[in-house]
């Protein structure tokens, strides 16, 4: 599916859900903003919310993030690489595009990081 | 333009609009660098052989022919350095205002015309909602300014500055007036002498000149006798163990070996550009914002700037991010800018998160114009 496609559905999914911590990640080069409201179960991630200002990369990843982080351990998500995180999310960017798909996970592991 | 023939990189087949970023190419310039490499390299003004003569003979041509094709008096008054940024940090030590003195500066500058003067009061003129400078606001914040550092063109909005009415308010004043011309210089004749500024930086590589290319305008009867900023080799007449005497310009500036096959590609440029006219380079970019703005007509683009310009447009497309902009463009084999264009409070003034840029050259065609529209029509149909 092509990415504004992707990010139709995304946007679909935004929204605040009842949560215990929330945290805003922005990207100050291209004015992108991402809010994650995380929703903890003891030392795992119960539910992921998002509220999204951005391009259709850092929507669509924020999206996919938000639906793979739940149910993981806190530990596991503040200690993924980055490779691992493009694997879980299971999309590629190009080089230029880095930045936007790394938003969300910079995003989460703020948000965690509040624990 | 009957252009195109010199320029390799059309063999890949992209519509190169990021021109405002820096030019392709062409032949004539890449053939020069390759030439001095393989026949006349050597460091220039120290060897006593006939490469080193050579070198530094090309060396000085090229700022000769700088000078000539920007109406600097003496060649001696072209400093070179890597980029615009750097000849414009140059000013800013070369002049090296304190703390307590007034730099007046425009909201639609570059960083690289910001940031050097932060150590200072900056002031900042602002502009109107066509983009257009705001001359009673600059009349009244000169008063008293030390400096007046103002880009001759946006390389946002495309707005031409008029520069040679800001040097006349700045010199009643008794300020010295930095002119980033990164953006002038390539697209419009310039003539340092007639604009009466006191500096003037510009980049090489955005005027087909190799990147690591560009030198900063200066007047020696102010800074001839200036201490250099970056003292070292090639920057004194002698050195004893109590200190030194100062070589005079260019070099009492230019410390340690040029990017002397540089300087040598950039005469190669300002010569491809002096044989073509520089009124045509004009009229070649009026000609393709004038497509541009026909094209643009019934599509629901934000176009930001005012109608006179240079051969660049900033634009928004409702609702999508200029990335994405970017980067669909670019699955269709056209390249142009996205984001804040190093422009950060300029967009703050625009009430913009990032834009869109398309900026042209000699090489663009209308066609190209024509490829770029049927593209973003296709992505307004995606994105409804």
């Amino acid at each position: 599916m092509e990415i504004f496609a992707l990010q139709k559905k995304a946007l679909r999914h935004r929204g605040r859900r009842a949560h215990d911590i929330h945290y805003t990640g922005r990207n100050t080069s291209c004015g992108d903003e991402l809010t994650y409201f995380v929703k903890l179960d003891g030392s795992r991630v119960a539910d992921v919310s998002f509220e999204p200002e951005g391009c259709a990369v850092s929507t669509v990843f924020a999206y996919l993030l938000a639906e793979k982080a739940r149910g993981r351990s806190v530990s596991e998500l503040l200690e993924m690489s980055e490779e691992d995180y493009f694997r879980l999310v299971g999309m590629q960017v190009s080089p230029g595009r880095v930045k936007c798909a790394l938003l969300p996970l910079v995003t989460l592991k703020g948000a965690l990081r509040l624990i | 333009m009957d252009v195109r023939r010199d320029f390799p990189y059309l063999k890949r087949g992209i519509v190169y609009f990021d021109n405002a970023a820096t030019t392709q190419k062409p032949r004539q310039v890449i053939d020069a660098l390759v030439d001095f490499y393989e026949n006349h390299n050597a460091n220039i003004h120290r060897g006593i052989h006939t490469l080193s003569e050579e070198a530094t003979e090309l060396y000085e041509e090229s700022k000769r022919k700088v000078a000539r094709s920007l109406g600097v008096p003496s060649w001696r008054e072209v400093i070179y350095v890597k980029n615009a940024t750097e000849g414009l940090n140059l000013a800013a030590r070369l002049i090296s205002p304190g703390p307590g003195d007034r730099v007046v500066t425009t909201v639609m500058e570059h960083h690289s015309n910001l940031l050097p003067w932060y150590r200072s009061k900056v002031e900042f003129v602002g502009i109107n909602e066509e983009g257009e400078l705001d001359m009673a606001e600059m009349e009244k914040k000169v008063k008293g300014a030390r400096v007046v550092a103002v880009t001759h063109a946006s390389n946002v909005l495309g707005t031409i500055n008029p520069v040679k009415e800001i040097v006349r308010l700045a010199h009643d004043e008794g300020a010295l007036v930095v002119v980033d011309g990164a953006q002038s210089v390539p697209h419009l004749a310039t003539d340092f002498r007639k604009l009466g500024a006191d500096f003037l930086a510009f980049s090489g590589h955005k005027m087909l000149a190799p990147t690591g290319t560009g030198a900063l305008l200066v007047r020696e009867e102010l800074v001839g006798e200036l201490e250099p900023p970056f003292p070292g080799g090639d920057t004194i007449e002698d050195v004893t163990l109590e200190g030194a005497v100062w070589a005079p310009l260019p070099q009492r500036f230019e410390g340690g070996t040029p990017n002397i096959a540089g300087a040598v590609g950039l005469g190669a440029a300002v010569d491809y550009l002096r044989r073509l006219g520089m009124d045509r380079v004009r009229s070649h970019e009026l000609k393709l914002l004038r497509r541009f703005y026909e094209l643009a007509d019934d599509l629901p683009l934000q176009l930001y700037g005012p109608s006179e310009r240079t051969g660049l447009v900033a634009f928004s497309v409702p609702g999508v991010h200029a990335h994405d902009v970017a980067d669909f463009l670019n699955g269709r084999k056209i390249a142009i800018r996205s984001g804040k264009h190093c422009a950060h409070p300029l967009h703050s003034c625009l009430g913009a998160r990032a834009t869109a840029r398309a900026s042209f050259y000699i090489y663009n065609t209308e066609e190209e114009l024509e490829q770029f529209f049927s593209a973003m029509k296709e992505l307004l149909e995606l994105v409804k």
